[in-house]
């Protein structure tokens, strides 16, 4: 017992002067690399959105361009985690705040809103999910030292009026932090 | 004793706390398109008597003229154009066979069956066949199934 204590002692420690760790830092990643893909749609006359729900149902909400399949689309996973035994931090231990925004970008395709939902692993801090918007934050609880928290991502998609033919790509960022 | 070590470690640790962040761009993506339209500028009339239409183009509707369809998509996007190679009657009879389609980007793609758009992303496509006087068309009239799609 008293070894273990010690080895959590000198983990703890050794975090303050190791480089590279001296801050405390908890990691996100997303899977696929590219979510969601909306696959061919023919122009419009009229901008139109389409929104995509966290589990990846696609409906058109406004306009008149056509998305040639009718499938739903694999939204993006995203997870979050602090990583084994980082304890230079508290990671663990503490709120992480996550926020999510779109990219700006030059192309006629665009997000305009986003919505989460199926979290697991770790629970709001406020209670429930953030409401939709433009972008979100919002403060997840304690993930624990060998846990992660994953949830899915979905998003209003809004492409320009007579849109030149190819294929777009619009981007969007998550970011993850300790709350202090 | 152990308490005091456990919580020193994790004081000392929780001191060290920092704000640093992670980030992790994403990307999303769709393709677009513009939508081919098909428009029947001149439908095909195909004599019994002469039986087979030849090209020419003029301001009547000859007795003997091809269909003339005018396409729209994409600029340069080749695209496939579907119809039968010959138009049958409910009962089975041909009423239309050896159906042959001129494109006036591509040329004769009776056999290939495929053409590609201009800068402007129109084509003109020129329909005809030989017509099947037995089985009682006569004067009748058909329909000729056509669509194209992106190749």
């Amino acid at each position: 017992m008293m070894r273990l204590l010690a080895l959590l002692v000198l983990l703890a420690f050794g975090g303050l002067v190791a480089p590279g760790h001296a801050l405390a830092q908890a990691t996100v990643t997303r899977s696929p690399a590219t979510a969601p893909t909306l696959g061919t749609t023919i122009r419009g006359t009229s901008a139109t959105t389409f929104s995509i729900s966290t589990s990846g149902a696609v409906t058109r909400t406004s306009g008149n361009a056509i998305r040639l399949s009718s499938s739903s689309v694999t939204t993006p996973t995203i997870t979050v985690n602090c990583g084994l035994l980082n304890l230079s931090g508290l990671c663990a231990l503490r709120h992480v705040r996550v926020t999510i925004t779109p990219a700006p970008g030059s192309g006629p395709a665009a997000i305009s809103r986003l919505r989460i939902g199926g979290l697991s692993g770790a629970t709001y801090r406020s209670g429930s999910a953030p409401p939709e918007g433009s972008s979100l934050s919002f403060d997840l609880n304690p993930i624990g030292l060998l846990g992660s928290a994953t949830f899915h991502l979905g998003m209003d998609v809004v492409l320009a009026a007579n849109a030149s033919s190819g294929t777009y790509a619009f981007d969007y960022v998550v970011t993850v932090e300790l709350v202090p | 004793m152990i308490r005091a070590i456990l919580v020193l470690s994790l004081g000392v640790a929780g001191f060290t706390a920092g704000s640093a962040s992670a980030q992790e761009p994403a990307r999303a993506s769709l393709t677009v398109q513009r939508a081919l339209s098909v428009v029947a500028v001149r439908p095909i009339q195909l004599s019994p008597e002469q039986r087979d239409a030849t090209l020419t183009l003029s301001a009547d509707i000859r007795p003997d003229a091809p269909a003339v369809i005018h396409v729209t998509g994409d600029p340069g996007r080749v695209y496939r154009i579907r119809v039968p190679q010959t138009l049958t009657s409910p009962e089975g009879a041909a009423l239309i066979e050896n159906l042959r389609i001129w494109s006036d980007n591509t040329g004769d793609v009776s056999a290939s069956r495929a053409s590609r758009m201009d800068d402007q992303g129109r084509d003109l496509l020129r329909v005809t066949g030989l017509a099947r006087s037995a089985g009682g068309v006569g004067e009748g009239v058909a329909t000729l199934p056509f669509s194209i799609d992106y190749e």
